[in-house]
């Protein structure tokens, strides 16, 4: 972080993949942590209320009974399906990083030699 | 590259397309056949014979011996194709032929399967399928080997595949030994070996690259088979070809019935002769010798009599086989006596001791006395528990771990696993519609028949096995009560399309979707321990220079090996075995989930934590078991009373509840106090994190 201050230092290739990976994972554990506590909290809660729920009902069934024969089920898939989404938009950012971190050295050393020829 | 990938697309597309036409076509003709009269063995034999055929053939044209293609399919499966392939290798025998039953039995009891073979994909997309894919190398042990190094994590994994998958792999020839004698008259073993003769010849030629493909092709012929019957059933009941929209109106039809059933005079009557039975078969336990000759002259006596009144050859039919089965030798009358008073006690309580359909926990009530609250929080807490158990269960089985290593890249992986969960749920989504409308075509329509006019394929099916089906006239009144009938829960989706009225080519139809459910989970499962063998202990530790070409023909002649050890196996018919089915997810969530899981998401674990993790893990889980498994129990002389040897009042199936934890716990503390991973580990574990540039 210290790349950023003062001091004008530009970050190098090295420092950026870095960065670039340290925000992927944390994307990525932010991600699953969500989508698993989202998951393991209609595990929890449907089946410990769902004989409460059946005195509600949706198309003939008791709600309890059709949570957990059809709408958990589709909620799994929801699931995975935003957890496919997120990714592969965090993943192909972070690869996009990589490359303009690729390119970096050759900026930087432009950025450097831009200083330079300001200096005289 | 890209157009490559939809080169091979439409090909495939093309290709299943085909598949499917020709599939139409045979159960057109089929259709057709019966219509004209075509003997019934001969469909079921044609439907048999046509579809083995059309798996062995795939087989075929997918054989190699290339190390990639043999291992994991060439690593060139399209996510669809893929998410098809592993929904056929998920779903087994029991998964077709089982579920629906249990639905119909136990109500929303069974649900906990439904939720647990779903939702574990969850895990298997969040925690573990696009970084195994990352890590990009054969099996699930391999993993385990190169994370944790050292030759125990290895093996450990490798041991606890091999037992998981063998378990599961004998069931499921069992499954094929029952569908083929049953679909076309061959004995059970025969059966099995004809089955076994489609499996091999994908396994044994092609590896995954065939067991992949014929996949596919199985699942098309299973879906299809399922689907048929149901939306069938759904117009003739409620005029709705979208049964899983709208089976609702059954629900509630079956409820209502439900509640005529508990108060029915007749059947109340029958409840109280079963407990009399009951009562009757304790007591001739006392003295079998004795009981034997009175049963048999009572027997006699009473077709004697039926001869006299000149009763319906049916009815006197019915007494001669009776007296034809009765036990001959002492040993097999207090077997008789004993399956006579567990099954009267069990039968002796209303709507014949099913659940009603919908209630969730109605073996409880929140708001009864304390006994009945105690019953309504156990049965909740069992849920969750078994629930929760079969999703890391899922998470962990190797054969459908090591299908995400097929696709070609990690974000396809997720994809398929995606993919996976859509062509599973339509099967899960069929199986309690199913079980509802078979139900009420129970209960309004066979309940209350005469006895003598019963349909045809009650007696079809209570010749061939009477514990799966038959009746007896309890109260004596000749008509067909709720509570005289036994119909198990294997035979539900079997005899679904007779119990509905369908003609017979849709029971066959049934029978071949079955099939191809049993065969291809064993295709996979033979795999995974044949690689777990030749590939994880015979590379890696008897011989590492072994080449690449040696190696696949280990796995072959493993393959081989182990087909006919476990076909052997189910011939002896261990009936036993079933009951450890349910046990392998709770094994396979102990020894795998916290060492795979924490592996990729924990740097610090190490291998001697995993070591420790797996190795309590699965000891936890091996002990509750004994203690509270009434059959392993039996075998291991445990006297304590289930009260003092559960936790929680938790049921043994779902030991892996505190297996997991345990493994986790041993795992942190283990790694702990002992050296951090190598260099080397931290890299796997970045490679296996960040996707690699040319990735997208």
């Amino acid at each position: 972080m210290r790349g950023h201050g003062n001091d004008c230092r530009v970050p190098d290739n090295g420092e950026m993949e870095i960065a670039a990976r340290r925000a992927l994972w944390s994307r990525t554990r932010s991600v699953t942590l969500l989508l698993l506590s989202t998951w393991m909290f209609i595990n929890l809660t449907v089946p410990w209320l769902a004989r409460d729920l059946s005195n509600l009902h949706v198309a003939g069934f008791p709600l309890g009974y059709w949570l957990a024969a059809e709408g958990m089920l589709l909620v799994y898939l929801v699931l995975i399906v935003v957890y496919v989404i997120a990714m592969e938009r965090a993943e192909s950012l972070y690869v996009q990083q990589l490359r303009v971190a690729a390119e970096a050295p050759v900026e930087a050393s432009r950025a450097e030699s831009a200083v330079h020829a300001a200096s005289p | 590259m890209r157009s490559d990938d939809g080169v091979l697309q439409r090909r495939l597309g093309l290709r299943y397309g085909l598949f499917l036409i020709g599939f139409g076509a045979l159960i057109g003709l089929m259709a057709l056949a019966e219509h004209l009269g075509m003997q019934r063995s001969w469909i079921g034999a044609a439907f048999l014979v046509l579809t083995v055929a059309a798996y062995a053939g795939i087989g075929f044209l997918c054989r190699t011996s290339n190390e990639v293609d043999y291992f994991v399919a060439g690593r060139r499966v399209p996510a669809v194709y893929n998410g098809l392939a592993t929904a056929a290798d998920w779903m087994s025998a029991a998964s077709f032929l089982g579920t629906a039953g249990v639905l119909y039995l136990q109500g929303f009891a069974g649900l906990a399967y439904i939720l647990g073979w779903t939702g574990g994909f969850c895990l298997v997309a969040f925690l573990l399928a696009p970084y195994l894919r990352r890590f990009g190398q054969y099996t699930v042990p391999d993993f385990l080997g190169a994370r944790y190094g050292g030759k125990l994590p290895r093996l450990l994994g490798a041991a606890s595949a091999v037992a998981v998958s063998f378990v599961y792999v004998t069931v499921q020839i069992y499954g094929v030994g029952l569908i083929t004698s049953h679909l076309t008259g061959f004995g059970f073993e025969l059966g099995i070996f004809v089955g076994l003769g489609g499996v091999l010849v994908c396994s044994f030629l092609g590896g995954m690259r065939a067991v992949t493909w014929t996949q596919v092709a199985q699942y098309l012929v299973l879906i299809v088979a399922y689907l048929v019957p149901l939306v069938w059933l759904s117009v003739k009941q409620t005029g709705s070809p979208l049964p899983l929209a709208t089976y609702g109106a059954q629900v509630q039809r079956i409820a209502q019935r439900e509640v005529e059933l508990r108060t029915d005079p007749a059947e109340l009557e029958v409840v109280m002769r079963l407990k009399e039975r009951a009562a009757v078969a304790n007591h001739k336990l006392a003295d079998v010798a004795s009981a034997m000759a009175t049963d048999d002259a009572q027997l006699q006596q009473r077709i004697a009599q039926l001869r006299a009144e000149n009763a319906p050859l049916a009815r006197i039919q019915r007494a001669e086989r009776e007296y034809a089965q009765r036990p001959r030798t002492e040993q097999q009358a207090v077997l008789a006596y004993q399956r006579e008073r567990d099954s009267s006690t069990a039968r002796a309580q209303p709507l014949a001791g099913m659940a009603p359909q919908t209630l969730p926990f109605a073996t409880g009530d929140p708001n009864g006395d304390t006994a009945a609250q105690k019953r309504f929080d156990s049965a909740r807490i069992n849920f969750i528990a078994l629930m929760l158990c079969l999703m890391m269960g899922t998470a962990a089985l190797p054969h459908v771990l090591t299908r995400y290593y097929t696709t070609p890249s990690p974000s396809l992986a997720r994809r398929s696993v995606a993919w996976s969960l859509l062509f599973i749920i339509l099967l899960y989504l069929a199986a309690p519609a199913l079980a509802v409308l078979v139900k009420y075509e129970v209960l309004q329509n066979l309940v209350g028949m005469p006895i003598d006019h019963l349909p045809q394929w009650v007696s079809r099916w209570s010749r061939l096995d009477p514990n799966l089906v038959s009746v007896r006239d309890v109260n004596s009144d000749g008509v067909l009560q709720l509570g005289e009938l036994l119909l198990g829960g294997d035979v539900i989706v079997l005899a679904a399309p007779e119990i509905g009225g369908l003609p017979y080519w849709v029971t066959c139809l049934v029978a071949a979707g079955g099939l191809a459910a049993a065969l291809s989970t064993a295709d996979g499962l033979l795999l995974t321990i044949a690689n777990a063998l030749s590939h994880d202990v015979y590379f890696r530790d008897i011989n590492p220079r072994a080449s690449a070409a040696s190696r696949v023909i280990a796995s072959k002649v493993l393959v081989m090996v182990i087909a006919l050890v476990a076909a052997v196996i189910a011939a002896l018919r261990i009936t036993d075995i079933l009951q450890f089915v349910s046990a392998a997810f709770s094994m396979a969530a102990a020894a795998f989930f916290p060492a795979l899981v924490m592996g990729i998401f924990w740097r610090r674990a190490n291998g001697p934590g995993a070591v420790a993790g797996m190795i309590s893990g699965l000891v936890v889980c091996g002990w509750y078991m004994a203690m509270n498994q009434p059959l392993l129990r039996v075998w291991l002389g445990v006297t304590q009373p289930l009260a003092q040897t559960q936790w929680f009042g938790i049921d043994a199936v779902a030991a892996g509840v505190f297996g997991v934890p345990v493994g986790v716990v041993a795992m942190v503390i283990v790694s702990l106090l002992t050296r951090p991973p190598s260099d080397e580990q931290h890299r796997l574990i970045d490679r296996m994190r960040f996707p690699q540039p040319d990735e997208f």
